[in-house]
């Protein structure tokens, strides 16, 4: 518990401490009005009566908001010193090694993939992906309003991308990751020399087909799987093309849009099954898994 | 456009409730963060106000002090004359005179000022003329002008001294009032001189500025990513009182330092205070700059003989530092335990192997010893050196089967024939053991006063309690005879034993048999799987690391190199089945009641549990090799602060000190009178001199070497003194032994004294050292008055003057630099403190005023004629020539 109170205190975990419950209160605020609306038929806002000039009523608004943002800010400089660590050294870094709270989610992320896929692979295509939104986005409705039933899918998908994948990997990048890395819970102590079971397996192996060849050069037959098993994986969303391309849906979208959506979609729902491959097989008495598909060049 | 606007949604709310309480906050915030940045977060400024109130203070009362040590008639006689000489000015006689004077001096200031005048027109016509007959053009106007100015100059100058002439007649006139006045005002000013003093002072500490205190050392260390970074130093801010002698018992922060000798030399206002203190520099309140307030720093403040460590920064190519004892004895301590042996230690890559060679440890010790000794050295002798390796009885048996194959191959033979030892008297040997200096290194059991005055829980040399159970007769008469001969490395001198004394020496020590019974060895010495495994595990513990062993000559050291150990952190540390000890706790480790040991999981908790018990990490799973050692208290904490200082952080060369040719040579010599153990016997830069603990009597044991030692004796005389030593002092009986020293290590030692006296090697024909004849008969008057000859022998050396307790003078003039003997005679204490000799002169001069008129200096140099006289005709003569 005094571990609890020391990381939730430091001052670098303020701003982690306070998105943990703004992101859930904004949600839930979210979430009602968009229940309200669905419920109603009609959004509330459309019946809404309180258009005002942004000179002066708006304006008033935000100055009073600056002043408030200034108090605030004054009292947290003042209260809270900035949390500086000791001078960088090369050869003795600390342990463990923290990105910047906002790179916790990525950093996560090098946990189940090598540093070409979830260091750079992956934190590109969130981006691109986000700016693909506006034109993959067909869907007209929810515009000023809240939502839900207009808008299943790309609520649910932005939800589980940015509250689980997101904001949730920051919450375990900062509060239950410790020394090593390694996976502790709220209440267990940071133990410096905790002993983690290092049992990785690729997933070839599970089937007797070893990764690398005795003279340590790739095994081809293991390649070939593994890229089976990924490229299989996102034909999935051929198949589904095949089987509604000819519902309204899939005939608005057109193939090049589904085809991106899909792409985005499968990646970041391989994201998940990785994680789950990781850790789920030692529920059963199975090894992890490491690797899916190993590469000379990356490892998926 | 405004009618528009006008129709649009009106906000009717009101926000000036939220304006005023949110503009009230702001105000609110701002003043605090000012009080905060002012006040709050500058504690130092009440430090230092406090600091200026107590030297206030302090100079007030000393003020006060010597107005009282005034003394106060004297006072009252002046102020009286004062008073009269007050009323002498108010008569006629007196004010007249003086407004004479005045208004003579009005009009002297009024031809002065004329006089500058006339000569300022003169310069500038002068230049005028000159510049006109420069260029040719007309210069006799000129020329007249100039004269012109010159003459009304003269004549202003003449006025001048007309009037000065009568301004000084009035001034005697006047000095009939004055002179009193003026005479007394003087006495007055300087007896209050040291009271006005202390009240400037004061003043100027009441007005002091308070102000932040720094040292800015540029350029003075490299960053971990090697760029050159300077420190700011900001502790005096806080530490005002560092070098004033009133803050001498002033509390903490305004203490004095209690170390001026060494802040002479690492002066606080170039060095600043965190090269050897450590902490943070720049910051400004305790917490921060003491760093516990900051976990993060990496170097926070060290306490206690912890401050120590931060010597080794610059000087650990040195072992002895004059005024860094604690230091000086770790250094000590990490030699005699040859630490280095396993560990890379920066400051200790040429030291010898501490341990005996093995090469033919067959022939001296019987294998069922050896084998008990390998399994554990201190059950045999509980004070030695060798640590206790914990070897299972196979890896013991083993690694005897390994010697004994080594000697196997051995070319040692005995110099005597087999029972040349025999017929000795114990009694006689215990005297001579007793006597002639065996007990200076070897404890036998009842004899433990070297051991006690050294101080260490170790011997330097093997006990010899139980050794008549471990040797023979045969081997230790060969050994005392020769050392080097069984072993051509040993550090064990010859004492120059006859052949009888010798005899009497080997019965004697052949009486001294352990007494308890053992279990038959399992050895089995003719297995070559034995033997193999034996090799194996030498190389796998590292037995190397102190024994010269054949076969392992080209090992490296077996254990982690410590060069940055300093700087480990206690993540990177394993704490083995030890229990935690609370961070409060005020010791670092603990012997639990169920037998179980608690450390702190620091640094420090760890480095203590692991030197106390080298296995206390030790778990099922973790191999721990590195031997038990028996270190004490006092002894683990030495040992910690000195692996404190070991990190790669050092300041830039021009910060440290130069170690140049001489302190090479100073430290060669340390290096060498420590393996010989010279100063186990002689005390040698204050360290040392362990044996004459024994010794009622100082003078009866052997003399100590003072740093002017090398100033002291000719360097042939001391060549040949080390090649085969002669009795200086008869009336001792601890004998100097001969170590066979090569000519290389003498001149080692010569080096070495004369680097500690300051003193260039230099090729000197001491025997032509002219004596003046005017002084020789006065010296021998001297000599006989001043009864030198009481103490000093000047007869043939040795034989019925062995009662005395002096050097023999006959051996000056080959033995004593003339330049020293002139010095001795003038201050013997400050040369050697404690010595028996008096100091005859005082103050320039000598008790016996009828020769040279009492005048030290020729007195001395007449003794100094004498003395090199004495046993020495040829002098003489050289010098009547």
């Amino acid at each position: 518990m005094q571990n609890l109170v020391q990381i939730i205190s430091k001052p670098d975990n303020i701003p982690i401490v306070l998105l943990t419950f703004s992101v859930i209160y904004f949600s839930w605020l979210a979430w009602t009005k968009a229940r309200r609306n669905d419920r109603l038929g009609t959004p509330v806002e459309a019946t809404m009566d309180d258009k005002v000039q942004v000179w002066p009523y708006l304006v008033r608004v935000e100055f009073l908001m600056s002043i408030a943002i200034m108090i605030v800010m004054i009292v947290w400089s003042v209260a809270l010193n900035a949390p500086l660590e000791e001078p960088a050294n090369k050869a003795t870094t600390p342990n463990p090694s923290k990105a910047p709270w906002y790179f916790l989610g990525l950093q996560e992320m090098l946990v189940y993939f090598d540093p070409w896929i979830a260091g750079v692979v992956l934190p590109s295509l969130i981006i691109v992906g986000l700016m693909a939104i506006p034109y993959i986005d067909i869907n007209e409705k929810g515009n000023g309003y809240y939502t839900f039933k207009e808008r299943k899918f790309a609520i649910s998908v932005f939800s589980f991308g940015f509250l689980i994948l997101w904001v949730f990997l920051i919450f375990i990048g900062t509060f239950l990751r410790g020394p090593g890395w390694n996976f502790f819970w709220l209440w267990e102590k940071w133990d410096p020399h905790y002993v983690a079971v290092l049992t990785n397996m690729d997933l070839s192996e599970f089937l007797g087909i070893p990764t690398h060849l005795p003279d340590n050069s790739l095994n081809p037959v293991a390649f070939i799987f593994g890229a089976v098993c990924v490229l299989g994986y996102y034909s999935l969303g051929g198949i589904y093309w095949l089987k509604k391309r000819n519902t309204d849906l899939m005939k608005k979208l057109g193939f090049l849009r589904y085809s991106i959506i899909s792409f985005l979609f499968l990646t970041m729902m391989g994201l998940v099954i990785k994680i789950f491959l990781r850790l789920a097989p030692t529920a059963i008495g199975l090894n992890p898994v490491k690797y899916v598909w190993v590469t000379p060049w990356f490892n998926v | 456009m405004f009618e528009k606007r006008a129709q649009t949604p009106v906000e009717n709310r009101s926000y000036a409730e939220y304006y005023i309480v949110f503009s009230a906050l702001l105000f609110l915030g701002t003043v605090w963060a000012v009080w905060d940045e002012v006040k709050v977060r500058r504690p130092w400024k009440e430090y230092q106000e406090e600091y200026h109130a107590l030297m206030t203070a302090a100079l007030d009362s000393m003020h006060l002090q010597s107005l009282q040590q005034v003394d106060s008639s004297r006072v009252l006689q002046l102020n009286e004359i004062v008073r009269k000489a007050e009323e002498g000015f108010g008569t006629e006689g007196y004010q007249k005179l003086a407004d004479t004077k005045e208004s003579l001096q009005k009009d002297l200031d009024v031809e002065t000022r004329d006089w500058r005048f006339a000569r300022s027109r003169s310069d500038a016509a002068y230049f005028q003329y000159k510049k006109a007959e420069e260029e040719g053009g007309e210069t006799k106007a000129l020329q007249d002008e100039v004269a012109l100015h010159d003459a009304d100059a003269q004549t202003h100058f003449n006025r001048m001294n007309d009037l000065q002439a009568k301004i000084d007649m009035i001034d005697s006139s006047l000095g009939q009032y004055t002179d009193a006045y003026q005479k007394a005002q003087v006495e007055l000013v300087s007896i209050f001189k040291a009271a006005n003093s202390y009240a400037s002072k004061a003043a100027k500490m009441r007005d002091a500025p308070v102000e932040i205190r720094q040292v800015i050392l540029e350029d003075y260390e490299l960053t971990p990513f090697q760029e050159v970074k300077g420190r700011v130093d900001r502790c005096q801010t806080c530490h005002a009182g560092w070098k004033d002698d009133l803050m001498q018992d002033a509390p903490q922060p305004y203490t004095k330092h209690p170390f001026p000798e060494l802040l002479a030399k690492h002066n606080p206002e170039k060095f600043g205070c965190t090269p050897c203190h450590r902490g943070q520099g720049p910051a400004l309140t305790e917490g921060m700059a003491h760093g516990p307030g900051d976990p993060y720093w990496e170097t926070p403040i060290l306490h206690g003989d912890d401050t120590y460590a931060t010597c080794n920064s610059c000087h650990f190519n040195e072992t002895v530092l004059k005024y860094a004892k604690p230091f000086t004895r770790a250094k000590q301590l990490i030699i005699d335990s040859g630490c280095y042996g396993c560990h890379e230690i920066r400051g200790f890559d040429d030291l010898p192997k501490i341990g005996p060679m093995l090469n033919s440890v067959g022939l001296k010790d019987q294998p069922d010893w050896i084998y008990r000794w390998v399994k554990n050295p201190k059950d045999y002798n509980p004070h030695t050196r060798m640590p206790n390796f914990k070897l299972s009885s196979e890896q013991a048996a083993a690694v005897t089967a390994f010697l004994l194959n080594i000697s196997k191959s051995s070319t040692f033979k005995l110099e005597h024939p087999r029972g040349s030892f025999a017929g000795g008297n114990a009694a006689r040997g215990k005297k001579v053991f007793e006597t002639v200096g065996c007990q200076a290194c070897h404890v036998t059991a009842g004899f433990t006063t070297v051991r006690d005055s050294r101080g260490t829980s170790y011997d330097i040399a093997p006990e010899l309690t139980r050794v008549g159970s471990k040797l023979g007769g045969d081997w230790i008469f060969d050994w005392i005879k020769n050392p080097r001969h069984f072993n051509p490395e040993t550090r064990m001198p010859n004492l120059r034993l006859t052949d009888a004394e010798a005899r009497d020496v080997v019965a004697y020590l052949l009486t001294l048999k352990d007494d308890r019974t053992f279990e038959k060895a399992p050895l089995r010495l003719n297995d070559t799987s034995q033997v193999a495994f034996g090799e194996k595990t030498v190389k796998e513990f590292g037995c190397f690391g102190c024994h010269n062993i054949p076969g392992t000559e080209k090992e490296g050291k077996v254990s982690v190199d410590l060069s940055d150990f300093g700087r480990k952190k206690y993540e990177q540390m394993d704490f083995g089945d030890t229990h935690e000890l609370s961070l409060a706790d005020t010791v670092d480790y603990r012997d639990n009641a169920d037998g179980s040991v608690a450390v702190k999981h620091t640094w420090r908790g760890w480095v203590y549990g692991k030197l106390k018990n080298p296995r206390l990490y030790q778990t099922e799973r973790i191999v721990q090799k590195m031997p038990v050692f028996t270190f004490v208290d006092g002894e683990i904490k030495l040992i910690r602060m000195f692996l404190i200082s070991l990190s790669n952080d050092q300041p830039l060369p021009k910060y440290q000190r130069v170690y140049d040719k001489r302190m090479q040579d100073i430290e060669a010599g340390r290096r060498l009178t420590m393996g010989y153990n010279c100063i186990q016997c002689h005390n040698l830069e204050d360290r040392g001199g362990y044996i004459l603990a024994k010794y009622e009597e100082p003078a009866m044991g052997p003399p100590m070497l003072p740093e002017s030692q090398g100033a002291k004796v000719q360097e042939p005389w001391l060549h040949s003194f080390l090649e085969g030593p002669t009795t200086i002092r008869p009336w001792l009986k601890i004998r100097m032994p001969t170590f066979s020293l090569t000519d290389d290590e003498i001149a080692k030692v010569q080096r070495y004294f004369l680097g500690l006296s300051n003193e260039d090697f230099m090729i000197r024909d001491y025997a032509a050292t002219p004596i003046e004849a005017k002084y020789l008969a006065p010296g021998k008057q001297l000599f006989d008055t001043y009864q030198c000859g009481k103490c000093h022998p000047s007869g043939s050396v040795g034989g019925a003057v062995s009662a005395d307790l002096a050097p023999n003078l006959e051996m000056a003039h080959t033995r004593l630099k003339p330049e020293w003997i002139l010095q001795w005679l003038h201050d013997p204490q400050k040369l050697q403190p404690g010595t028996r000799m008096p100091s005859f002169f005082n103050e320039g001069q000598g008790p016996d005023a009828t020769v040279f008129g009492g005048s030290e200096t020729e007195q001395i140099k007449a003794l100094q004629a004498h003395v090199w006289t004495l046993g020495s005709r040829r002098v003489v003569a050289s010098a009547n020539k």
